[in-house]
């Protein structure tokens, strides 16, 4: 049983996500009926699966809740701000008290509950107070979705014959076969067996009747009620031919003969007859004159009608997802990175041994474990617009308590990335759209003189861009205000009062730890952790920040981030008899390095790559190779920081993916190094953290400085 | 609204305009009139332009006239989009004759608009 509470657990958070969405989409499009129906099918399905795995005090709340959106489905009741913050609240309330029978707590009904109940109810008992004098003059046909079964198809074979004369009140059949059509899989066969010759022929008269074959999540009422004002001018029969079991397969494979009989069109004797010939039974019907050609026609009907039910019902079962534990999902990553290792060695040692069948076979192998790393890769990929939708809320929310007027907007929800990468997002970015709140748009009134409008745009947006995925958060506010972040930048000592920096190295300067330029505190930020947590979030997934900012005009923060970060592409590098991996993503080019290059510099770490100077690091010296450095070595450039800065290494070999292995405990302060990765031949090289050797270069760079002075 | 035209291989009677229950009076009598003199009646709905029940009540019960008097009701043109999409509406189109056979010519038989 608790394996079935614990998909339920699951499925409510799923709903309650969906809901958020809904309701903060309907509060900018009250009148959207979707999103009303939206809104009243996830609270529906969260009481009925409450109810169903015994979570009872949710079944109560929910359905006050859902008795309130009914109100409103129905068009009876307005949706304002007050019932969409009342019913955030409550999905809240709902929130926790899923969780807390997560953690285990036995969960007393919380006085926030039983008051946000009551709140619905007392909406509910108000608004029929007030309404029912004109509800009593209502006489409102209910919609026929109103009476929707949900997720439970039935199927129904209705005959409809309107009398000769409906057309003089004015009633076209053909738009109520229309309306029949709108609830669900409809097919229709016109029964014109009573159509007269030319000389006996009332133009004005209708002979045709119907047999229609429906499969909908309506009730029956529903189709009646089409037919609801022409009920006494025609012969309507409607039946459920559902199958009990709810399975449409037998029926599928009941042959034409036995459809006839089961609809009383022939008996059985006069089928058993007819099948000892060979024709069609169809055209042997027919041509025996036991049916008329037209009853053939409807039974065909009916039999195409359930195999395409059939059909369809397959479909969406194929598409149908199925839940996994993300443990699962991990472990079999990791055995997919044990392959491509095996793999790889299983290359290595076909290509030494120069065995064209053993290559082939290594070809084959090599060929299949991409396949195999690719879908593996992209079962774990998720759309970022589940992130991205939370941050709706955030936005409302703060934006209310700061007394601004700020809207949310998103590009390219449905772009993919690694569960892991989506999971360690979600801090870096709360963040930084909660600093655009704060620091970034200006009070509606300051806006409107600086001549913006009120409305202030935080815009999150999501592409991809090779092997990683860009995401942009971008404000329209007041911009950075590069004057003080130099200033305090010097107040804390972080750069000299002479220090040139460019533009971009400046706004580099925020990410610093305990930096903040705010002036006050608030419940929000200023407290000058949130940036720092920001570069140490996104570090940790190996990707990149850019800040760029106009005054006035608004700031915009550029993270790049690798897809995945299981497997990455690296550059396999060797100083000496060891190997290292680096991160491709931040590599811009690679570039020899001559001793008469080191002349050129004086002595100096810097090379004219391309026109402009780039400093650079020498690997085997940071990390102390005693060997010595051959004659021609390699510069690989890279982007870190908004900068470029070279790491020198003896050879660069090439392209490699990499399987991150991680370092394990014991190594767990060595920063400069991210994880580690076996090559083909068994050797382990290192992942450099390319950013964090950069800064232990500086330290120690720093520490140099101050101690010449002494 | 109504053309007729005699040939040697029959008359063609060429309807344009709204068939639908305003016309249907008319359109039944210029039927039953040609239906009588023609031998093989070819029927150009091609200039119809809007169709109902009543339109397609009147198609049917020409082409079984004809049928009874061992005549041959041809659709000169094939049927316009506008009859078309009433035939589908009313579920008049269909795989098989409704006598059989005898009926394989059935008008409302349009190969391409099954199963669309």
């Amino acid at each position: 049983m608790d394996k079935f509470r614990e998909a339920f657990r699951e499925e409510a958070h799923e709903l309650l996500a969906e809901l958020e969405t809904s309701l903060l989409e309907l509060e900018k499009e009250p009148g959207d009926e979707d999103l009303i129906g939206r809104v009243f099918r996830a609270m529906h399905t969260l009481k009925g699966s409450s109810g169903m795995f015994g979570f009872d005090d949710i079944k109560k709340l929910t359905h006050d809740i859902e008795n309130v959106y009914d109100m409103v489905r129905s068009g009876k009741m307005a949706v304002n701000s007050a019932l969409i913050d009342m019913t955030l609240r409550a999905c809240d309330e709902v929130k926790k008290m899923v969780e807390a029978e997560e953690d285990g707590e036995a969960v007393p009904e919380s006085e926030a509950a039983l008051a946000i109940s009551g709140a619905f109810r007392s909406l509910l008992e108000d608004f029929r107070g007030e309404a029912k004098p004109e509800a009593a003059h209502d006489g409102r046909v209910p919609r026929a979705d109103e009476e929707k079964k949900e997720g439970n198809a039935h199927t129904y074979r209705i005959s409809f014959r309107p009398a000769a004369d409906i057309f003089l009140s004015g009633t076209n059949p053909l738009l109520l076969l229309n309306e029949v059509r709108d609830l669900g899989l409809c097919d229709i066969v016109a029964r014109t067996e009573q159509i007269p010759s030319l000389n006996e022929i009332d133009p004005e008269a209708c002979y045709t009747g119907w047999e229609v074959m429906l499969t909908s999540e309506h009730d029956i009422n529903a189709i009646r009620d089409i037919f609801i004002f022409v009920e006494d001018q025609c012969t309507l029969d409607i039946e459920d031919i559902t199958d009990d079991s709810g399975d449409e397969e037998a029926r599928e494979d009941r042959k034409l003969g036995e459809i006839l009989v089961k609809r009383g069109d022939i008996s059985e004797p006069d089928l058993r007859k007819i099948l000892d010939s060979h024709k069609k039974i169809g055209e042997i019907l027919v041509e025996s004159g036991v049916v008329g050609a037209e009853k053939v026609e409807i039974a065909l009907a009916e039999q195409k009608h359930v195999r395409e039910v059939k059909q369809r019902k397959q479909v969406v079962e194929a598409a149908a997802s199925i839940r996994v534990p993300a443990e699962k999902l991990d472990r079999l990553v990791n055995m997919v990175g044990e392959l491509v290792t095996v793999q790889s060695r299983l290359s290595q040692i076909s290509t030494q041994r120069n065995d064209p069948l053993l290559i082939q076979v290594a070809e084959e192998v090599e060929r299949l474990m991409a396949d195999l790393r690719d879908n593996t890769m992209s079962i774990r990929m998720l759309a970022i617009g589940s992130t991205f939708s939370r941050f709706e809320r955030l936005v409302r929310d703060l934006s209310a308590e700061l007394g601004k007027d700020i809207v949310l907007k998103t590009e390219g929800a449905e772009t993919e990335l690694d569960k892991t990468v989506i999971e360690k997002l979600n801090d870096p970015l709360v963040h930084l759209i909660r600093n655009c709140i704060d620091h970034g748009i200006e009070a509606p009134a300051v806006r409107e003189a600086a001549g913006k409008p009120r409305q202030g745009t935080v815009l999150l947006a999501a592409e991809h861009a090779g092997a990683h995925v860009v995401i942009t958060i971008r404000d329209d506010g007041a911009g950075l205000d590069g004057e003080a972040i130099r200033a305090k930048a010097i107040e804390r000592g972080i750069i000299a009062p002479d220090a040139e920096l460019s533009e971009r190295e400046l706004y580099a300067l925020i990410l610093q730890p305990g930096f903040s330029t705010a002036r006050k505190v608030t419940s929000v930020s200023g407290r000058g952790v949130g940036m720092d947590v920001v570069k140490k979030g996104i570090d940790a997934l190996q990707g990149t920040i850019e800040i760029i900012s106009k005054k006035g005009k608004g700031s915009s923060i550029i993270l790049k981030l690798p897809l995945t970060l299981a497997i990455i592409d690296g550059l396999l590098v060797r100083i000496e008899e060891s190997y290292f991996i680096m991160p491709l993503s931040a590599i811009e080019e690679c570039v020899e390095l001559t001793n008469a290059d080191i002349a050129r510099a004086h002595g100096k770490c810097i090379a004219e790559i391309r026109g402009e100077i780039v400093p650079y690091l020498r690997l085997r010296d940071a990390f102390a190779f005693a060997g010595q450095r051959p004659a021609i070595e390699q510069i690989v450039t890279t982007r870190i920081n908004g900068g470029r800065v070279g790491f020198v290494v003896d050879q660069v070999i090439g392209g490699h993916q990499t399987v991150i292995k991680s370092m394990g405990q014991m190594c767990k302060d060595i920063k400069t190094v991210s994880g580690a990765t076996i090559l083909g031949d068994g050797t382990v090289a290192l992942i450099l953290d390319l950013p964090k050797i950069v800064e232990q270069a500086e330290r120690e760079e720093a520490v140099g400085r101050n101690n010449s002075r002494y | 609204m109504f053309e007729l035209v005699e040939g040697e291989r029959g008359a063609t009677l060429t309807v344009s305009g709204e068939l639908t229950i305003q016309n249907a009076s008319v359109f039944r009598d210029a039927l039953r009139e040609w239906v009588e003199k023609s031998d093989v009646l070819h029927l150009d709905l091609g200039g119809v332009t809007d169709a109902d029940l009543t339109c397609l009540q009147l198609v049917c019960s020409a082409h079984r006239s004809m049928m009874n008097m061992k005549k041959n009701l041809n659709m000169a043109s094939g049927l316009p989009g506008s009859i078309i999409k009433t035939a589908r509406e009313a579920g008049f189109v269909r795989e098989h004759g409704c006598r059989g056979e005898e009926s394989n010519n059935c008008v409302w038989i349009i190969r391409d608009e099954v199963g669309k």
